[in-house]
C-alpha cells in the first residue's frame, strides 16, 4: 500500500494508479528476479508484505534509468529542434 | 536467463497454487485494511473509509484473476482444468469409460503383441557389433533347392576368395549333445565354431576367454567349451570358478574356458545356444570323420560381415565368380552351384519374405480391428457430444471460444486414448510373457518379446492414430453448437446429419467384420482340412522319445547294444504294440538331405546329382507308423550290419528316377560314400513325411542296423493311458543307461501340432489369431449397431409417444425403430460380401484345400452375421415398442 501512496505523493497526485494493477506488475518484476518480497510487521503492528530491490534489480534499474535518460534526452532535443 | 527464471517461477507456481492463493489473499486484505485505516485517520467513518479504499483499489477479484494468470503458465492451467473436467466426466459415465478403454486396449494390445512378435522374428538384429552388416549364405545347385549348408572346404574357398568384399566370414555347425558334470548329462544345444566366430561378431566374454582364431582347425583338437550365459547361471549357479573345470561332452573331457555374455545367444536368431566349442571338435558330436576336408559333407552354416562401403550387389557379383570357379573346379560336388548372399535379418528364417508377407497380412488385420474400435469410440463420443449439446451451447454462450471447446473435447479423447494405450500395453506385455514360455520339441528357444524402442514406437503410433481418429470427428461436430436450435429443442433432438455419419460408420464396421470373419473361417477350415489329410502314416497312439547314448559317452558298439536291448525290452511291455527308431521320423523338423546317384539315371546337363531326403529307420519302423510297403519287401533281420546294403524308396522316387521300370533290385550310389552302393528292396507308399502340406517328394529310407547313428527318436505305438506309457518307457531307458537325457517326450500328434514350419503350428496360430480378430470385429460391429439403433430410438422417444397416443400399434413402432438397423445391415452385408470377394485372395497362400471364395463359407458367415446383427437391432426396437406413451411424452 505504501508503494501506491508513495507514487501518488512523488507525482504530486498527477499519477493516480488504479492500485489493483500494481500487484500483477510487482509479480512480473519479482518473477524476473529484480525484487524480492517478505512479510514483516509494520509500525502499526500489522502484517504487510515488504518489497526490496535485489542486486540484479539495482543493476537493471541503473540500466533502465540510463536508457530512459538517453531516450528523454533524445526526445528533448527532437522537440527543441522542431521549435 | 530472465526468460528461464520466469518460466521456472511459473512452473513452480503451478504446483504451489493453494499456498500462493492464500498469500495473495492476505496481501490484498492487508492492503485494503491499511488503506481503510489511513482513510479513517483522514476523518472518514469506518464504513466510508472501507468503501473509498475498495474504489481506489479497483476490483479485488479481477486483480486476483489477472495475478493468477500471470503467475502460472496459462495454457497449462487451462489444460489441467480440461483434464480435471474430463476425469470428472469419466467418473460420471463409468460404463462409457470402461467400454471405451477396453475396446481401445484390445485394439492397441492386439497390434502391439503382433508387432512385437514380428519384431522378434524378423526385425530385431542380433545383439552383436554392427548387426546391419551381417549376411547369411545359401547355395543352390541346378535342379535342386536352396540350402543354407556348406562343406568346410567350400567355406574356405568362399572366405578366401571374397576378401575385400567381405571383412570376414565365420562358420559354425550346430549340435545336440550331452553335457555332463558329476555323472548326470543334460541335452544341450551347441555351436561348433571357427576361431573368428566371436571376434567377427565382436562378442566379449563375461568370464574367461572366447575361442581364439588359432583354434578349431584340427579335427578333435582344442577340447574346450565356452558356456552360454543362461546355461552357466542355471547349471553352475553363476559360479565364477567354473573356468578351468573339466566337463564331459558326449563322454569326452573338455575344459571350460569362458562364459558368453548375457545378451548373446548365438549366431542364429531365436535359438539359445548353451555351449560353444571349436569347429574341429564336431567329430565328437554328429560330425562325420574327415568333414574338414570332404566337399560332400555339407554341415556348416556361414555368417559374413560386409566390408565397409561394399553393397550387397557387389558382394553378390563377387560370389558369382566364386560359384563359377567352384562349379568348374569340383564338378562332382559343386557343378552348377550358385552361392547367394542375403542380409542376415531377412535370411534368418528360410522363408523370410513369406514371413514378411504373412506379417503384413496380419498387421493389416490387426490395424483393421483398431480402426473398428476407433469407429465405435467415435460413435460413442458423438452420442456423448449430442447428449451434451445443451452443456456445450451453454459454455459457448458464456464465452467459451470454439477453439477452447474443441480443445476440451480433444483432451477427453486424448485421455481415453492414453488410458486405452496403457491398458493395451499391459495386456500385450502379459500376452507376450505367456507366449515367450513356448518351447519347441525340447529345444531351448529364445523368444525375446521384450519391448524395445521399435515396439514402443509402434504402440505409440497406433495410439496417436487412434486418438486422432476418434477425437477429430466428434470434436468438430460437437463444438458446432447451434445455439438457437438447442434453445428451441432443449437439447433433446439432434439434426439428421450426425445420424447419417454414424450409420455410414456402422455400415463400414459390418462390412469390415464380414471380411475378418471370412478370413477367420477360411483359416479354420484349412486347419480342419489339414487335420483330415491322409498323411500316409497313422499318427495316433504314437509316443516320441529323443535319445542319444553318445551323450553319456557310448561308442558305436555300446550304442548298438543299447538300442537293440531297449527295443527288445520296450516291446515286451504290456501296453506296447510296437517300437522302432528313426533319426528324423515324420514331421520332425529335421530334414536330412542326401545327394544320390540312382542307377541308370543321368542328371540334365550341367546339373549335379539329385538331392533327396532320407531317413535312417529301424526294422519295425514302417509297421509302427503303419506305412504300407506297396512293392518288394520291408526291412527284415537279414539286413544286418554285415549284409549287403539295402534301401526302400518312396513311390515318387521310383517314378521320378526309374519311370516304367521295376525299382526293386536297382542300385543307388551316395555321393558321400560311392564305394558302397545300396540296393532297393521295396517301395513305400508316398507319405507327407517332412511337412504336412508338402507335395509328393522322393524319399529314401535305409536300415538303422546298416547305418548306425547315435541320435535317434524312439517311437512306440501304445494302448491305454499316455502317462503310464511314458513312465514305463522312461523307466526302461534309465535302467539301461542311467543318467541318459531324454528329450522331446510327446505324442506324435502333439509334435505335429507344435511344429512351426512343418506341422500345424503356423496354421493353428494363424487361424487362432484370425478368429480372435474376427470375433473382436464382430463384437465391435454389434456394439456399434446396437448403439446407433438404441440411440435413435431414445432420440425419438417423444415422437414415439405421440404416435402411440395417436393410435400407432407397437408393431408400427418396432418397424419405425428397426428401419435404420435393417438399412445398415442391408447395405453392410452386401458391401462386406463384395469386400471379401475382392480382398480374401490375399490369404490364398495361407489356406489349405479350400477356395478363398468358397460359397459355403461366404454364405455361412453371411447368415451368421445377419442373425446376430438383426438381434442387435431387435433388442432396442423391442424396448421402444414397449414404451409407455405417457412416460414418453412427459420426458420432454
Amino acid at each position: 500500500m505504501g508503494i501506491a501512496q508513495r507514487i501518488r505523493q512523488i507525482s504530486g497526485d498527477l499519477l493516480q494508479l488504479n492500485q489493483g494493477t500494481l500487484y500483477p506488475a510487482l509479480l512480473r518484476v519479482e518473477q524476473k528476479g529484480w525484487i524480492s518480497s517478505e512479510w514483516r510487521i509494520t509500525e502499526n503492528n500489522r502484517r504487510a508484505k515488504y518489497y526490496s530491490l535485489t542486486p540484479a534489480g539495482k543493476k537493471q534499474l541503473e540500466a533502465e534509468t540510463l536508457e530512459w535518460e538517453r531516450f528523454a534526452g533524445v526526445m528533448a532535443r527532437m522537440l527543441n529542434a522542431t521549435e | 536467463m530472465t526468460f528461464l527464471r520466469v518460466l521456472i517461477s511459473r512452473v513452480r507456481a503451478l504446483f504451489a497454487a493453494p499456498r500462493l492463493d492464500r498469500d495473495l489473499e492476505d496481501e490484498l486484505r492487508s492492503h485494503i485494511e491499511m488503506e481503510t485505516e489511513a482513510n479513517v485517520r483522514r476523518g472518514m467513518t469506518p464504513a466510508e473509509a472501507r468503501r473509498r479504499a475498495l474504489i481506489e483499489f479497483g476490483g479485488v477479484a479481477q486483480t486476483a484473476e489477472i495475478y493468477r494468470e500471470a503467475r502460472a503458465v496459462a495454457w497449462v492451467g487451462a489444460l489441467l482444468q480440461d483434464i480435471r473436467y474430463a476425469l470428472r466426466g469419466f467418473r460420471r459415465a463409468p460404463g462409457f469409460t470402461a467400454v471405451a478403454i477396453i475396446s481401445l486396449a484390445l485394439g492397441i494390445g492386439v497390434n502391439t503383441t503382433l508387432f512385437s512378435l514380428i519384431n522378434m522374428l524378423i526385425l530385431r538384429p542380433l545383439p552383436v557389433e554392427d548387426p546391419g552388416q551381417l549376411v547369411t549364405f545359401s547355395s543352390q545347385q541346378k535342379g535342386s533347392f536352396p540350402m543354407p549348408a556348406f562343406s568346410y572346404p567350400e567355406y574356405r574357398d568362399i572366405r578366401d576368395q571374397t576378401t575385400g568384399a567381405l571383412s570376414g566370414i565365420l562358420a559354425y555347425c550346430d549340435g545336440l549333445d550331452g553335457l555332463s558334470v558329476d555323472g548326470r548329462a543334460d541335452r544341450v544345444i551347441t555351436h561348433y565354431v571357427t576361431g573368428n566366430y566371436f571376434t567377427l561378431l565382436g562378442v566379449k566374454p563375461v568370464l574367461g576367454r572366447v575361442i581364439l582364431p588359432s583354434e578349431g582347425k584340427v579335427e578333435g583338437g582344442d577340447p574346450m567349451i565356452v558356456l552360454g550365459y543362461s546355461y552357466w547361471k542355471a547349471h553352475f549357479a553363476g559360479d565364477p570358478n567354473v573356468i578351468g573345470r573339466h566337463v564331459f561332452l558326449n563322454g569326452h573331457p573338455v575344459t571350460v574356458v569362458g562364459v558368453a555374455p548375457k545378451q548373446f545367444h548365438g549366431a542364429q536368431a531365436l535359438i539359445d545356444v548353451q555351449g560353444y566349442l571349436p569347429l574341429g571338435m564336431n567329430s565328437i558330436s554328429a560330425g562325420f570323420p574327415g568333414f574338414l576336408e570332404n566337399r560332400s559333407i555339407r554341415n556348416i552354416y556361414l555368417l559374413g560381415r560386409m566390408a565397409p562401403g561394399v553393397s550387397l550387389n557387389q558382394a553378390q557379383a563377387r560370389l558369382k565368380i566364386v560359384s563359377e570357379r567352384l562349379s568348374a573346379a569340383y564338378p562332382k560336388d559343386s557343378s552348377g552351384v550358385t552361392v547367394v548372399v542375403q542380409k542376415q535379418l531377412l535370411g534368418r528364417i528360410q522363408s523370410g519374405n513369406e514371413l514378411m508377407e504373412l506379417g503384413a497380412v496380419f498387421l493389416a488385420m490387426a490395424a483393421l480391428v483398431l480402426v473398428l474400435a476407433c469407429i465405435n469410440l467415435a460413435n460413442l463420443l458423438m452420442v456423448r457430444a449430442a447428449a451434451r449439446q445443451k452443456e456445450i451451447a451453454m459454455r459457448a454462450a458464456l464465452g467459451g471460444s470454439r477453439g477452447r471447446l474443441i480443445r476440451q473435447l480433444l483432451t477427453e479423447s486424448f485421455l481415453l486414448t492414453c488410458f486405452g494405450a496403457l491398458a493395451g500395453l499391459l495386456a500385450s506385455a502379459w500376452t507376450c510373457s505367456a507366449l515367450s514360455t513356448l518351447r519347441l520339441q525340447g529345444i531351448p528357444i529364445y523368444l525375446d518379446f521384450s519391448f524395445d524402442g521399435r515396439v514402443l514406437a509402434y504402440a505409440l503410433a497406433a495410439a496417436v492414430l487412434a486418438g486422432l481418429m476418434l477425437g477429430i470427428v466428434p470434436a468438430l461436430r460437437g463444438s458446432r453448437a447451434d445455439l438457437a436450435a438447442v434453445a428451441r429443442d432443449g437439447g433433446q433432438r439432434s439434426s439428421g446429419r450426425p445420424q447419417r455419419t454414424r450409420s455410414v460408420l456402422v455400415i463400414a464396421q459390418v462390412a469390415a467384420s464380414f471380411l475378418l470373419l471370412i478370413i477367420a473361417s477360411l483359416l479354420n477350415r484349412s486347419l480342419q482340412n489339414g487335420r483330415r489329410l491322409d498323411m500316409g502314416f497313422d499318427a495316433r497312439h504314437i509316443l516320441n522319445f529323443s535319445i542319444d547314448p553318445h551323450n553319456v559317452g557310448y561308442n558305436e558298439t555300446q550304442g548298438r547294444q543299447f538300442y537293440s536291448e531297449l527295443l527288445r525290452r520296450v516291446r515286451t511291455l504290456p501296453e506296447m504294440e510296437s517300437a522302432s527308431l528313426a533319426i528324423s521320423g515324420p514331421i520332425s523338423a529335421l530334414p536330412l538331405p542326401m545327394q544320390v546317384q540312382p542307377e541308370g539315371y543321368a542328371s540334365p546337363k550341367g546339373q549335379a546329382a539329385p538331392t533327396v531326403f532320407w531317413d535312417v529307420v529301424s526294422r519295425d519302423f514302417f509297421e509302427t507308423l503303419r506305412m504300407p510297403v506297396v512293392r518288394g519287401r520291408s526291412f527284415n533281420p537279414s539286413d544286418h550290419e554285415h549284409a549287403p546294403r539295402v534301401a526302400i524308396v518312396s513311390e515318387t522316387f521310383a517314378e521320378r528316377f526309374w519311370p516304367g521300370h521295376d525299382p526293386v533290385g536297382k542300385t543307388i550310389q551316395l555321393t558321400i560314400d560311392p564305394v558302397h552302393p545300396i540296393q532297393v528292396v521295396g517301395v513305400l507308399r508316398d507319405a507327407r513325411y517332412l511337412a504336412v502340406t508338402e507335395p509328393k517328394q522322393p524319399y529314401i529310407y535305409v536300415p538303422f542296423e546298416q547305418n548306425y547313428a547315435p541320435i535317434q527318436t524312439l517311437r512306440v505305438r501304445y494302448n491305454g493311458a499316455t502317462e503310464t506309457a511314458i513312465a514305463e518307457v522312461l523307466k526302461e531307458i534309465s535302467s539301461l543307461a542311467p543318467g541318459l537325457p531324454v528329450a522331446g517326450v510327446e505324442t506324435l500328434l502333439q509334435q505335429i501340432d507344435s511344429s512351426a514350419g512343418y506341422g500345424f503350428l503356423g496354421l493353428r496360430i494363424e487361424s487362432g489369431f484370425a478368429t480372435v480378430m474376427g470375433l473382436l470385429a464382430l463384437a465391435l460391429a454389434l456394439l456399434g449397431l446396437y448403439g446407433v439403433v438404441s440411440y435413435s430410438a431414445a432420440q425419438r422417444t417423444h415422437e414415439i409417444g405421440v404416435r402411440l397416443t395417436l393410435g400407432a400399434s407397437p408393431r408400427d413402432i418396432r418397424k419405425l425403430v428397426l428401419g435404420r438397423g435393417l438399412l445398415i445391415v442391408g447395405i453392410g452385408l452386401p458391401a462386406g460380401l463384395l469386400l471379401s470377394l475382392v480382398a480374401a485372395p490375399i490369404v490364398r497362400e495361407l489356406v489349405l484345400g479350400i477356395s478363398t471364395t468358397d460359397p459355403l463359407t461366404l454364405a455361412g458367415v453371411a447368415v451368421l452375421l445377419a442373425c446376430v446383427t438383426l438381434a442387435a437391432c431387435y433388442i432396442p426396437a423391442r424396448r421402444a415398442m414397449r414404451a409407455d406413451p405417457t412416460v414418453a411424452l412427459r420426458n420432454e
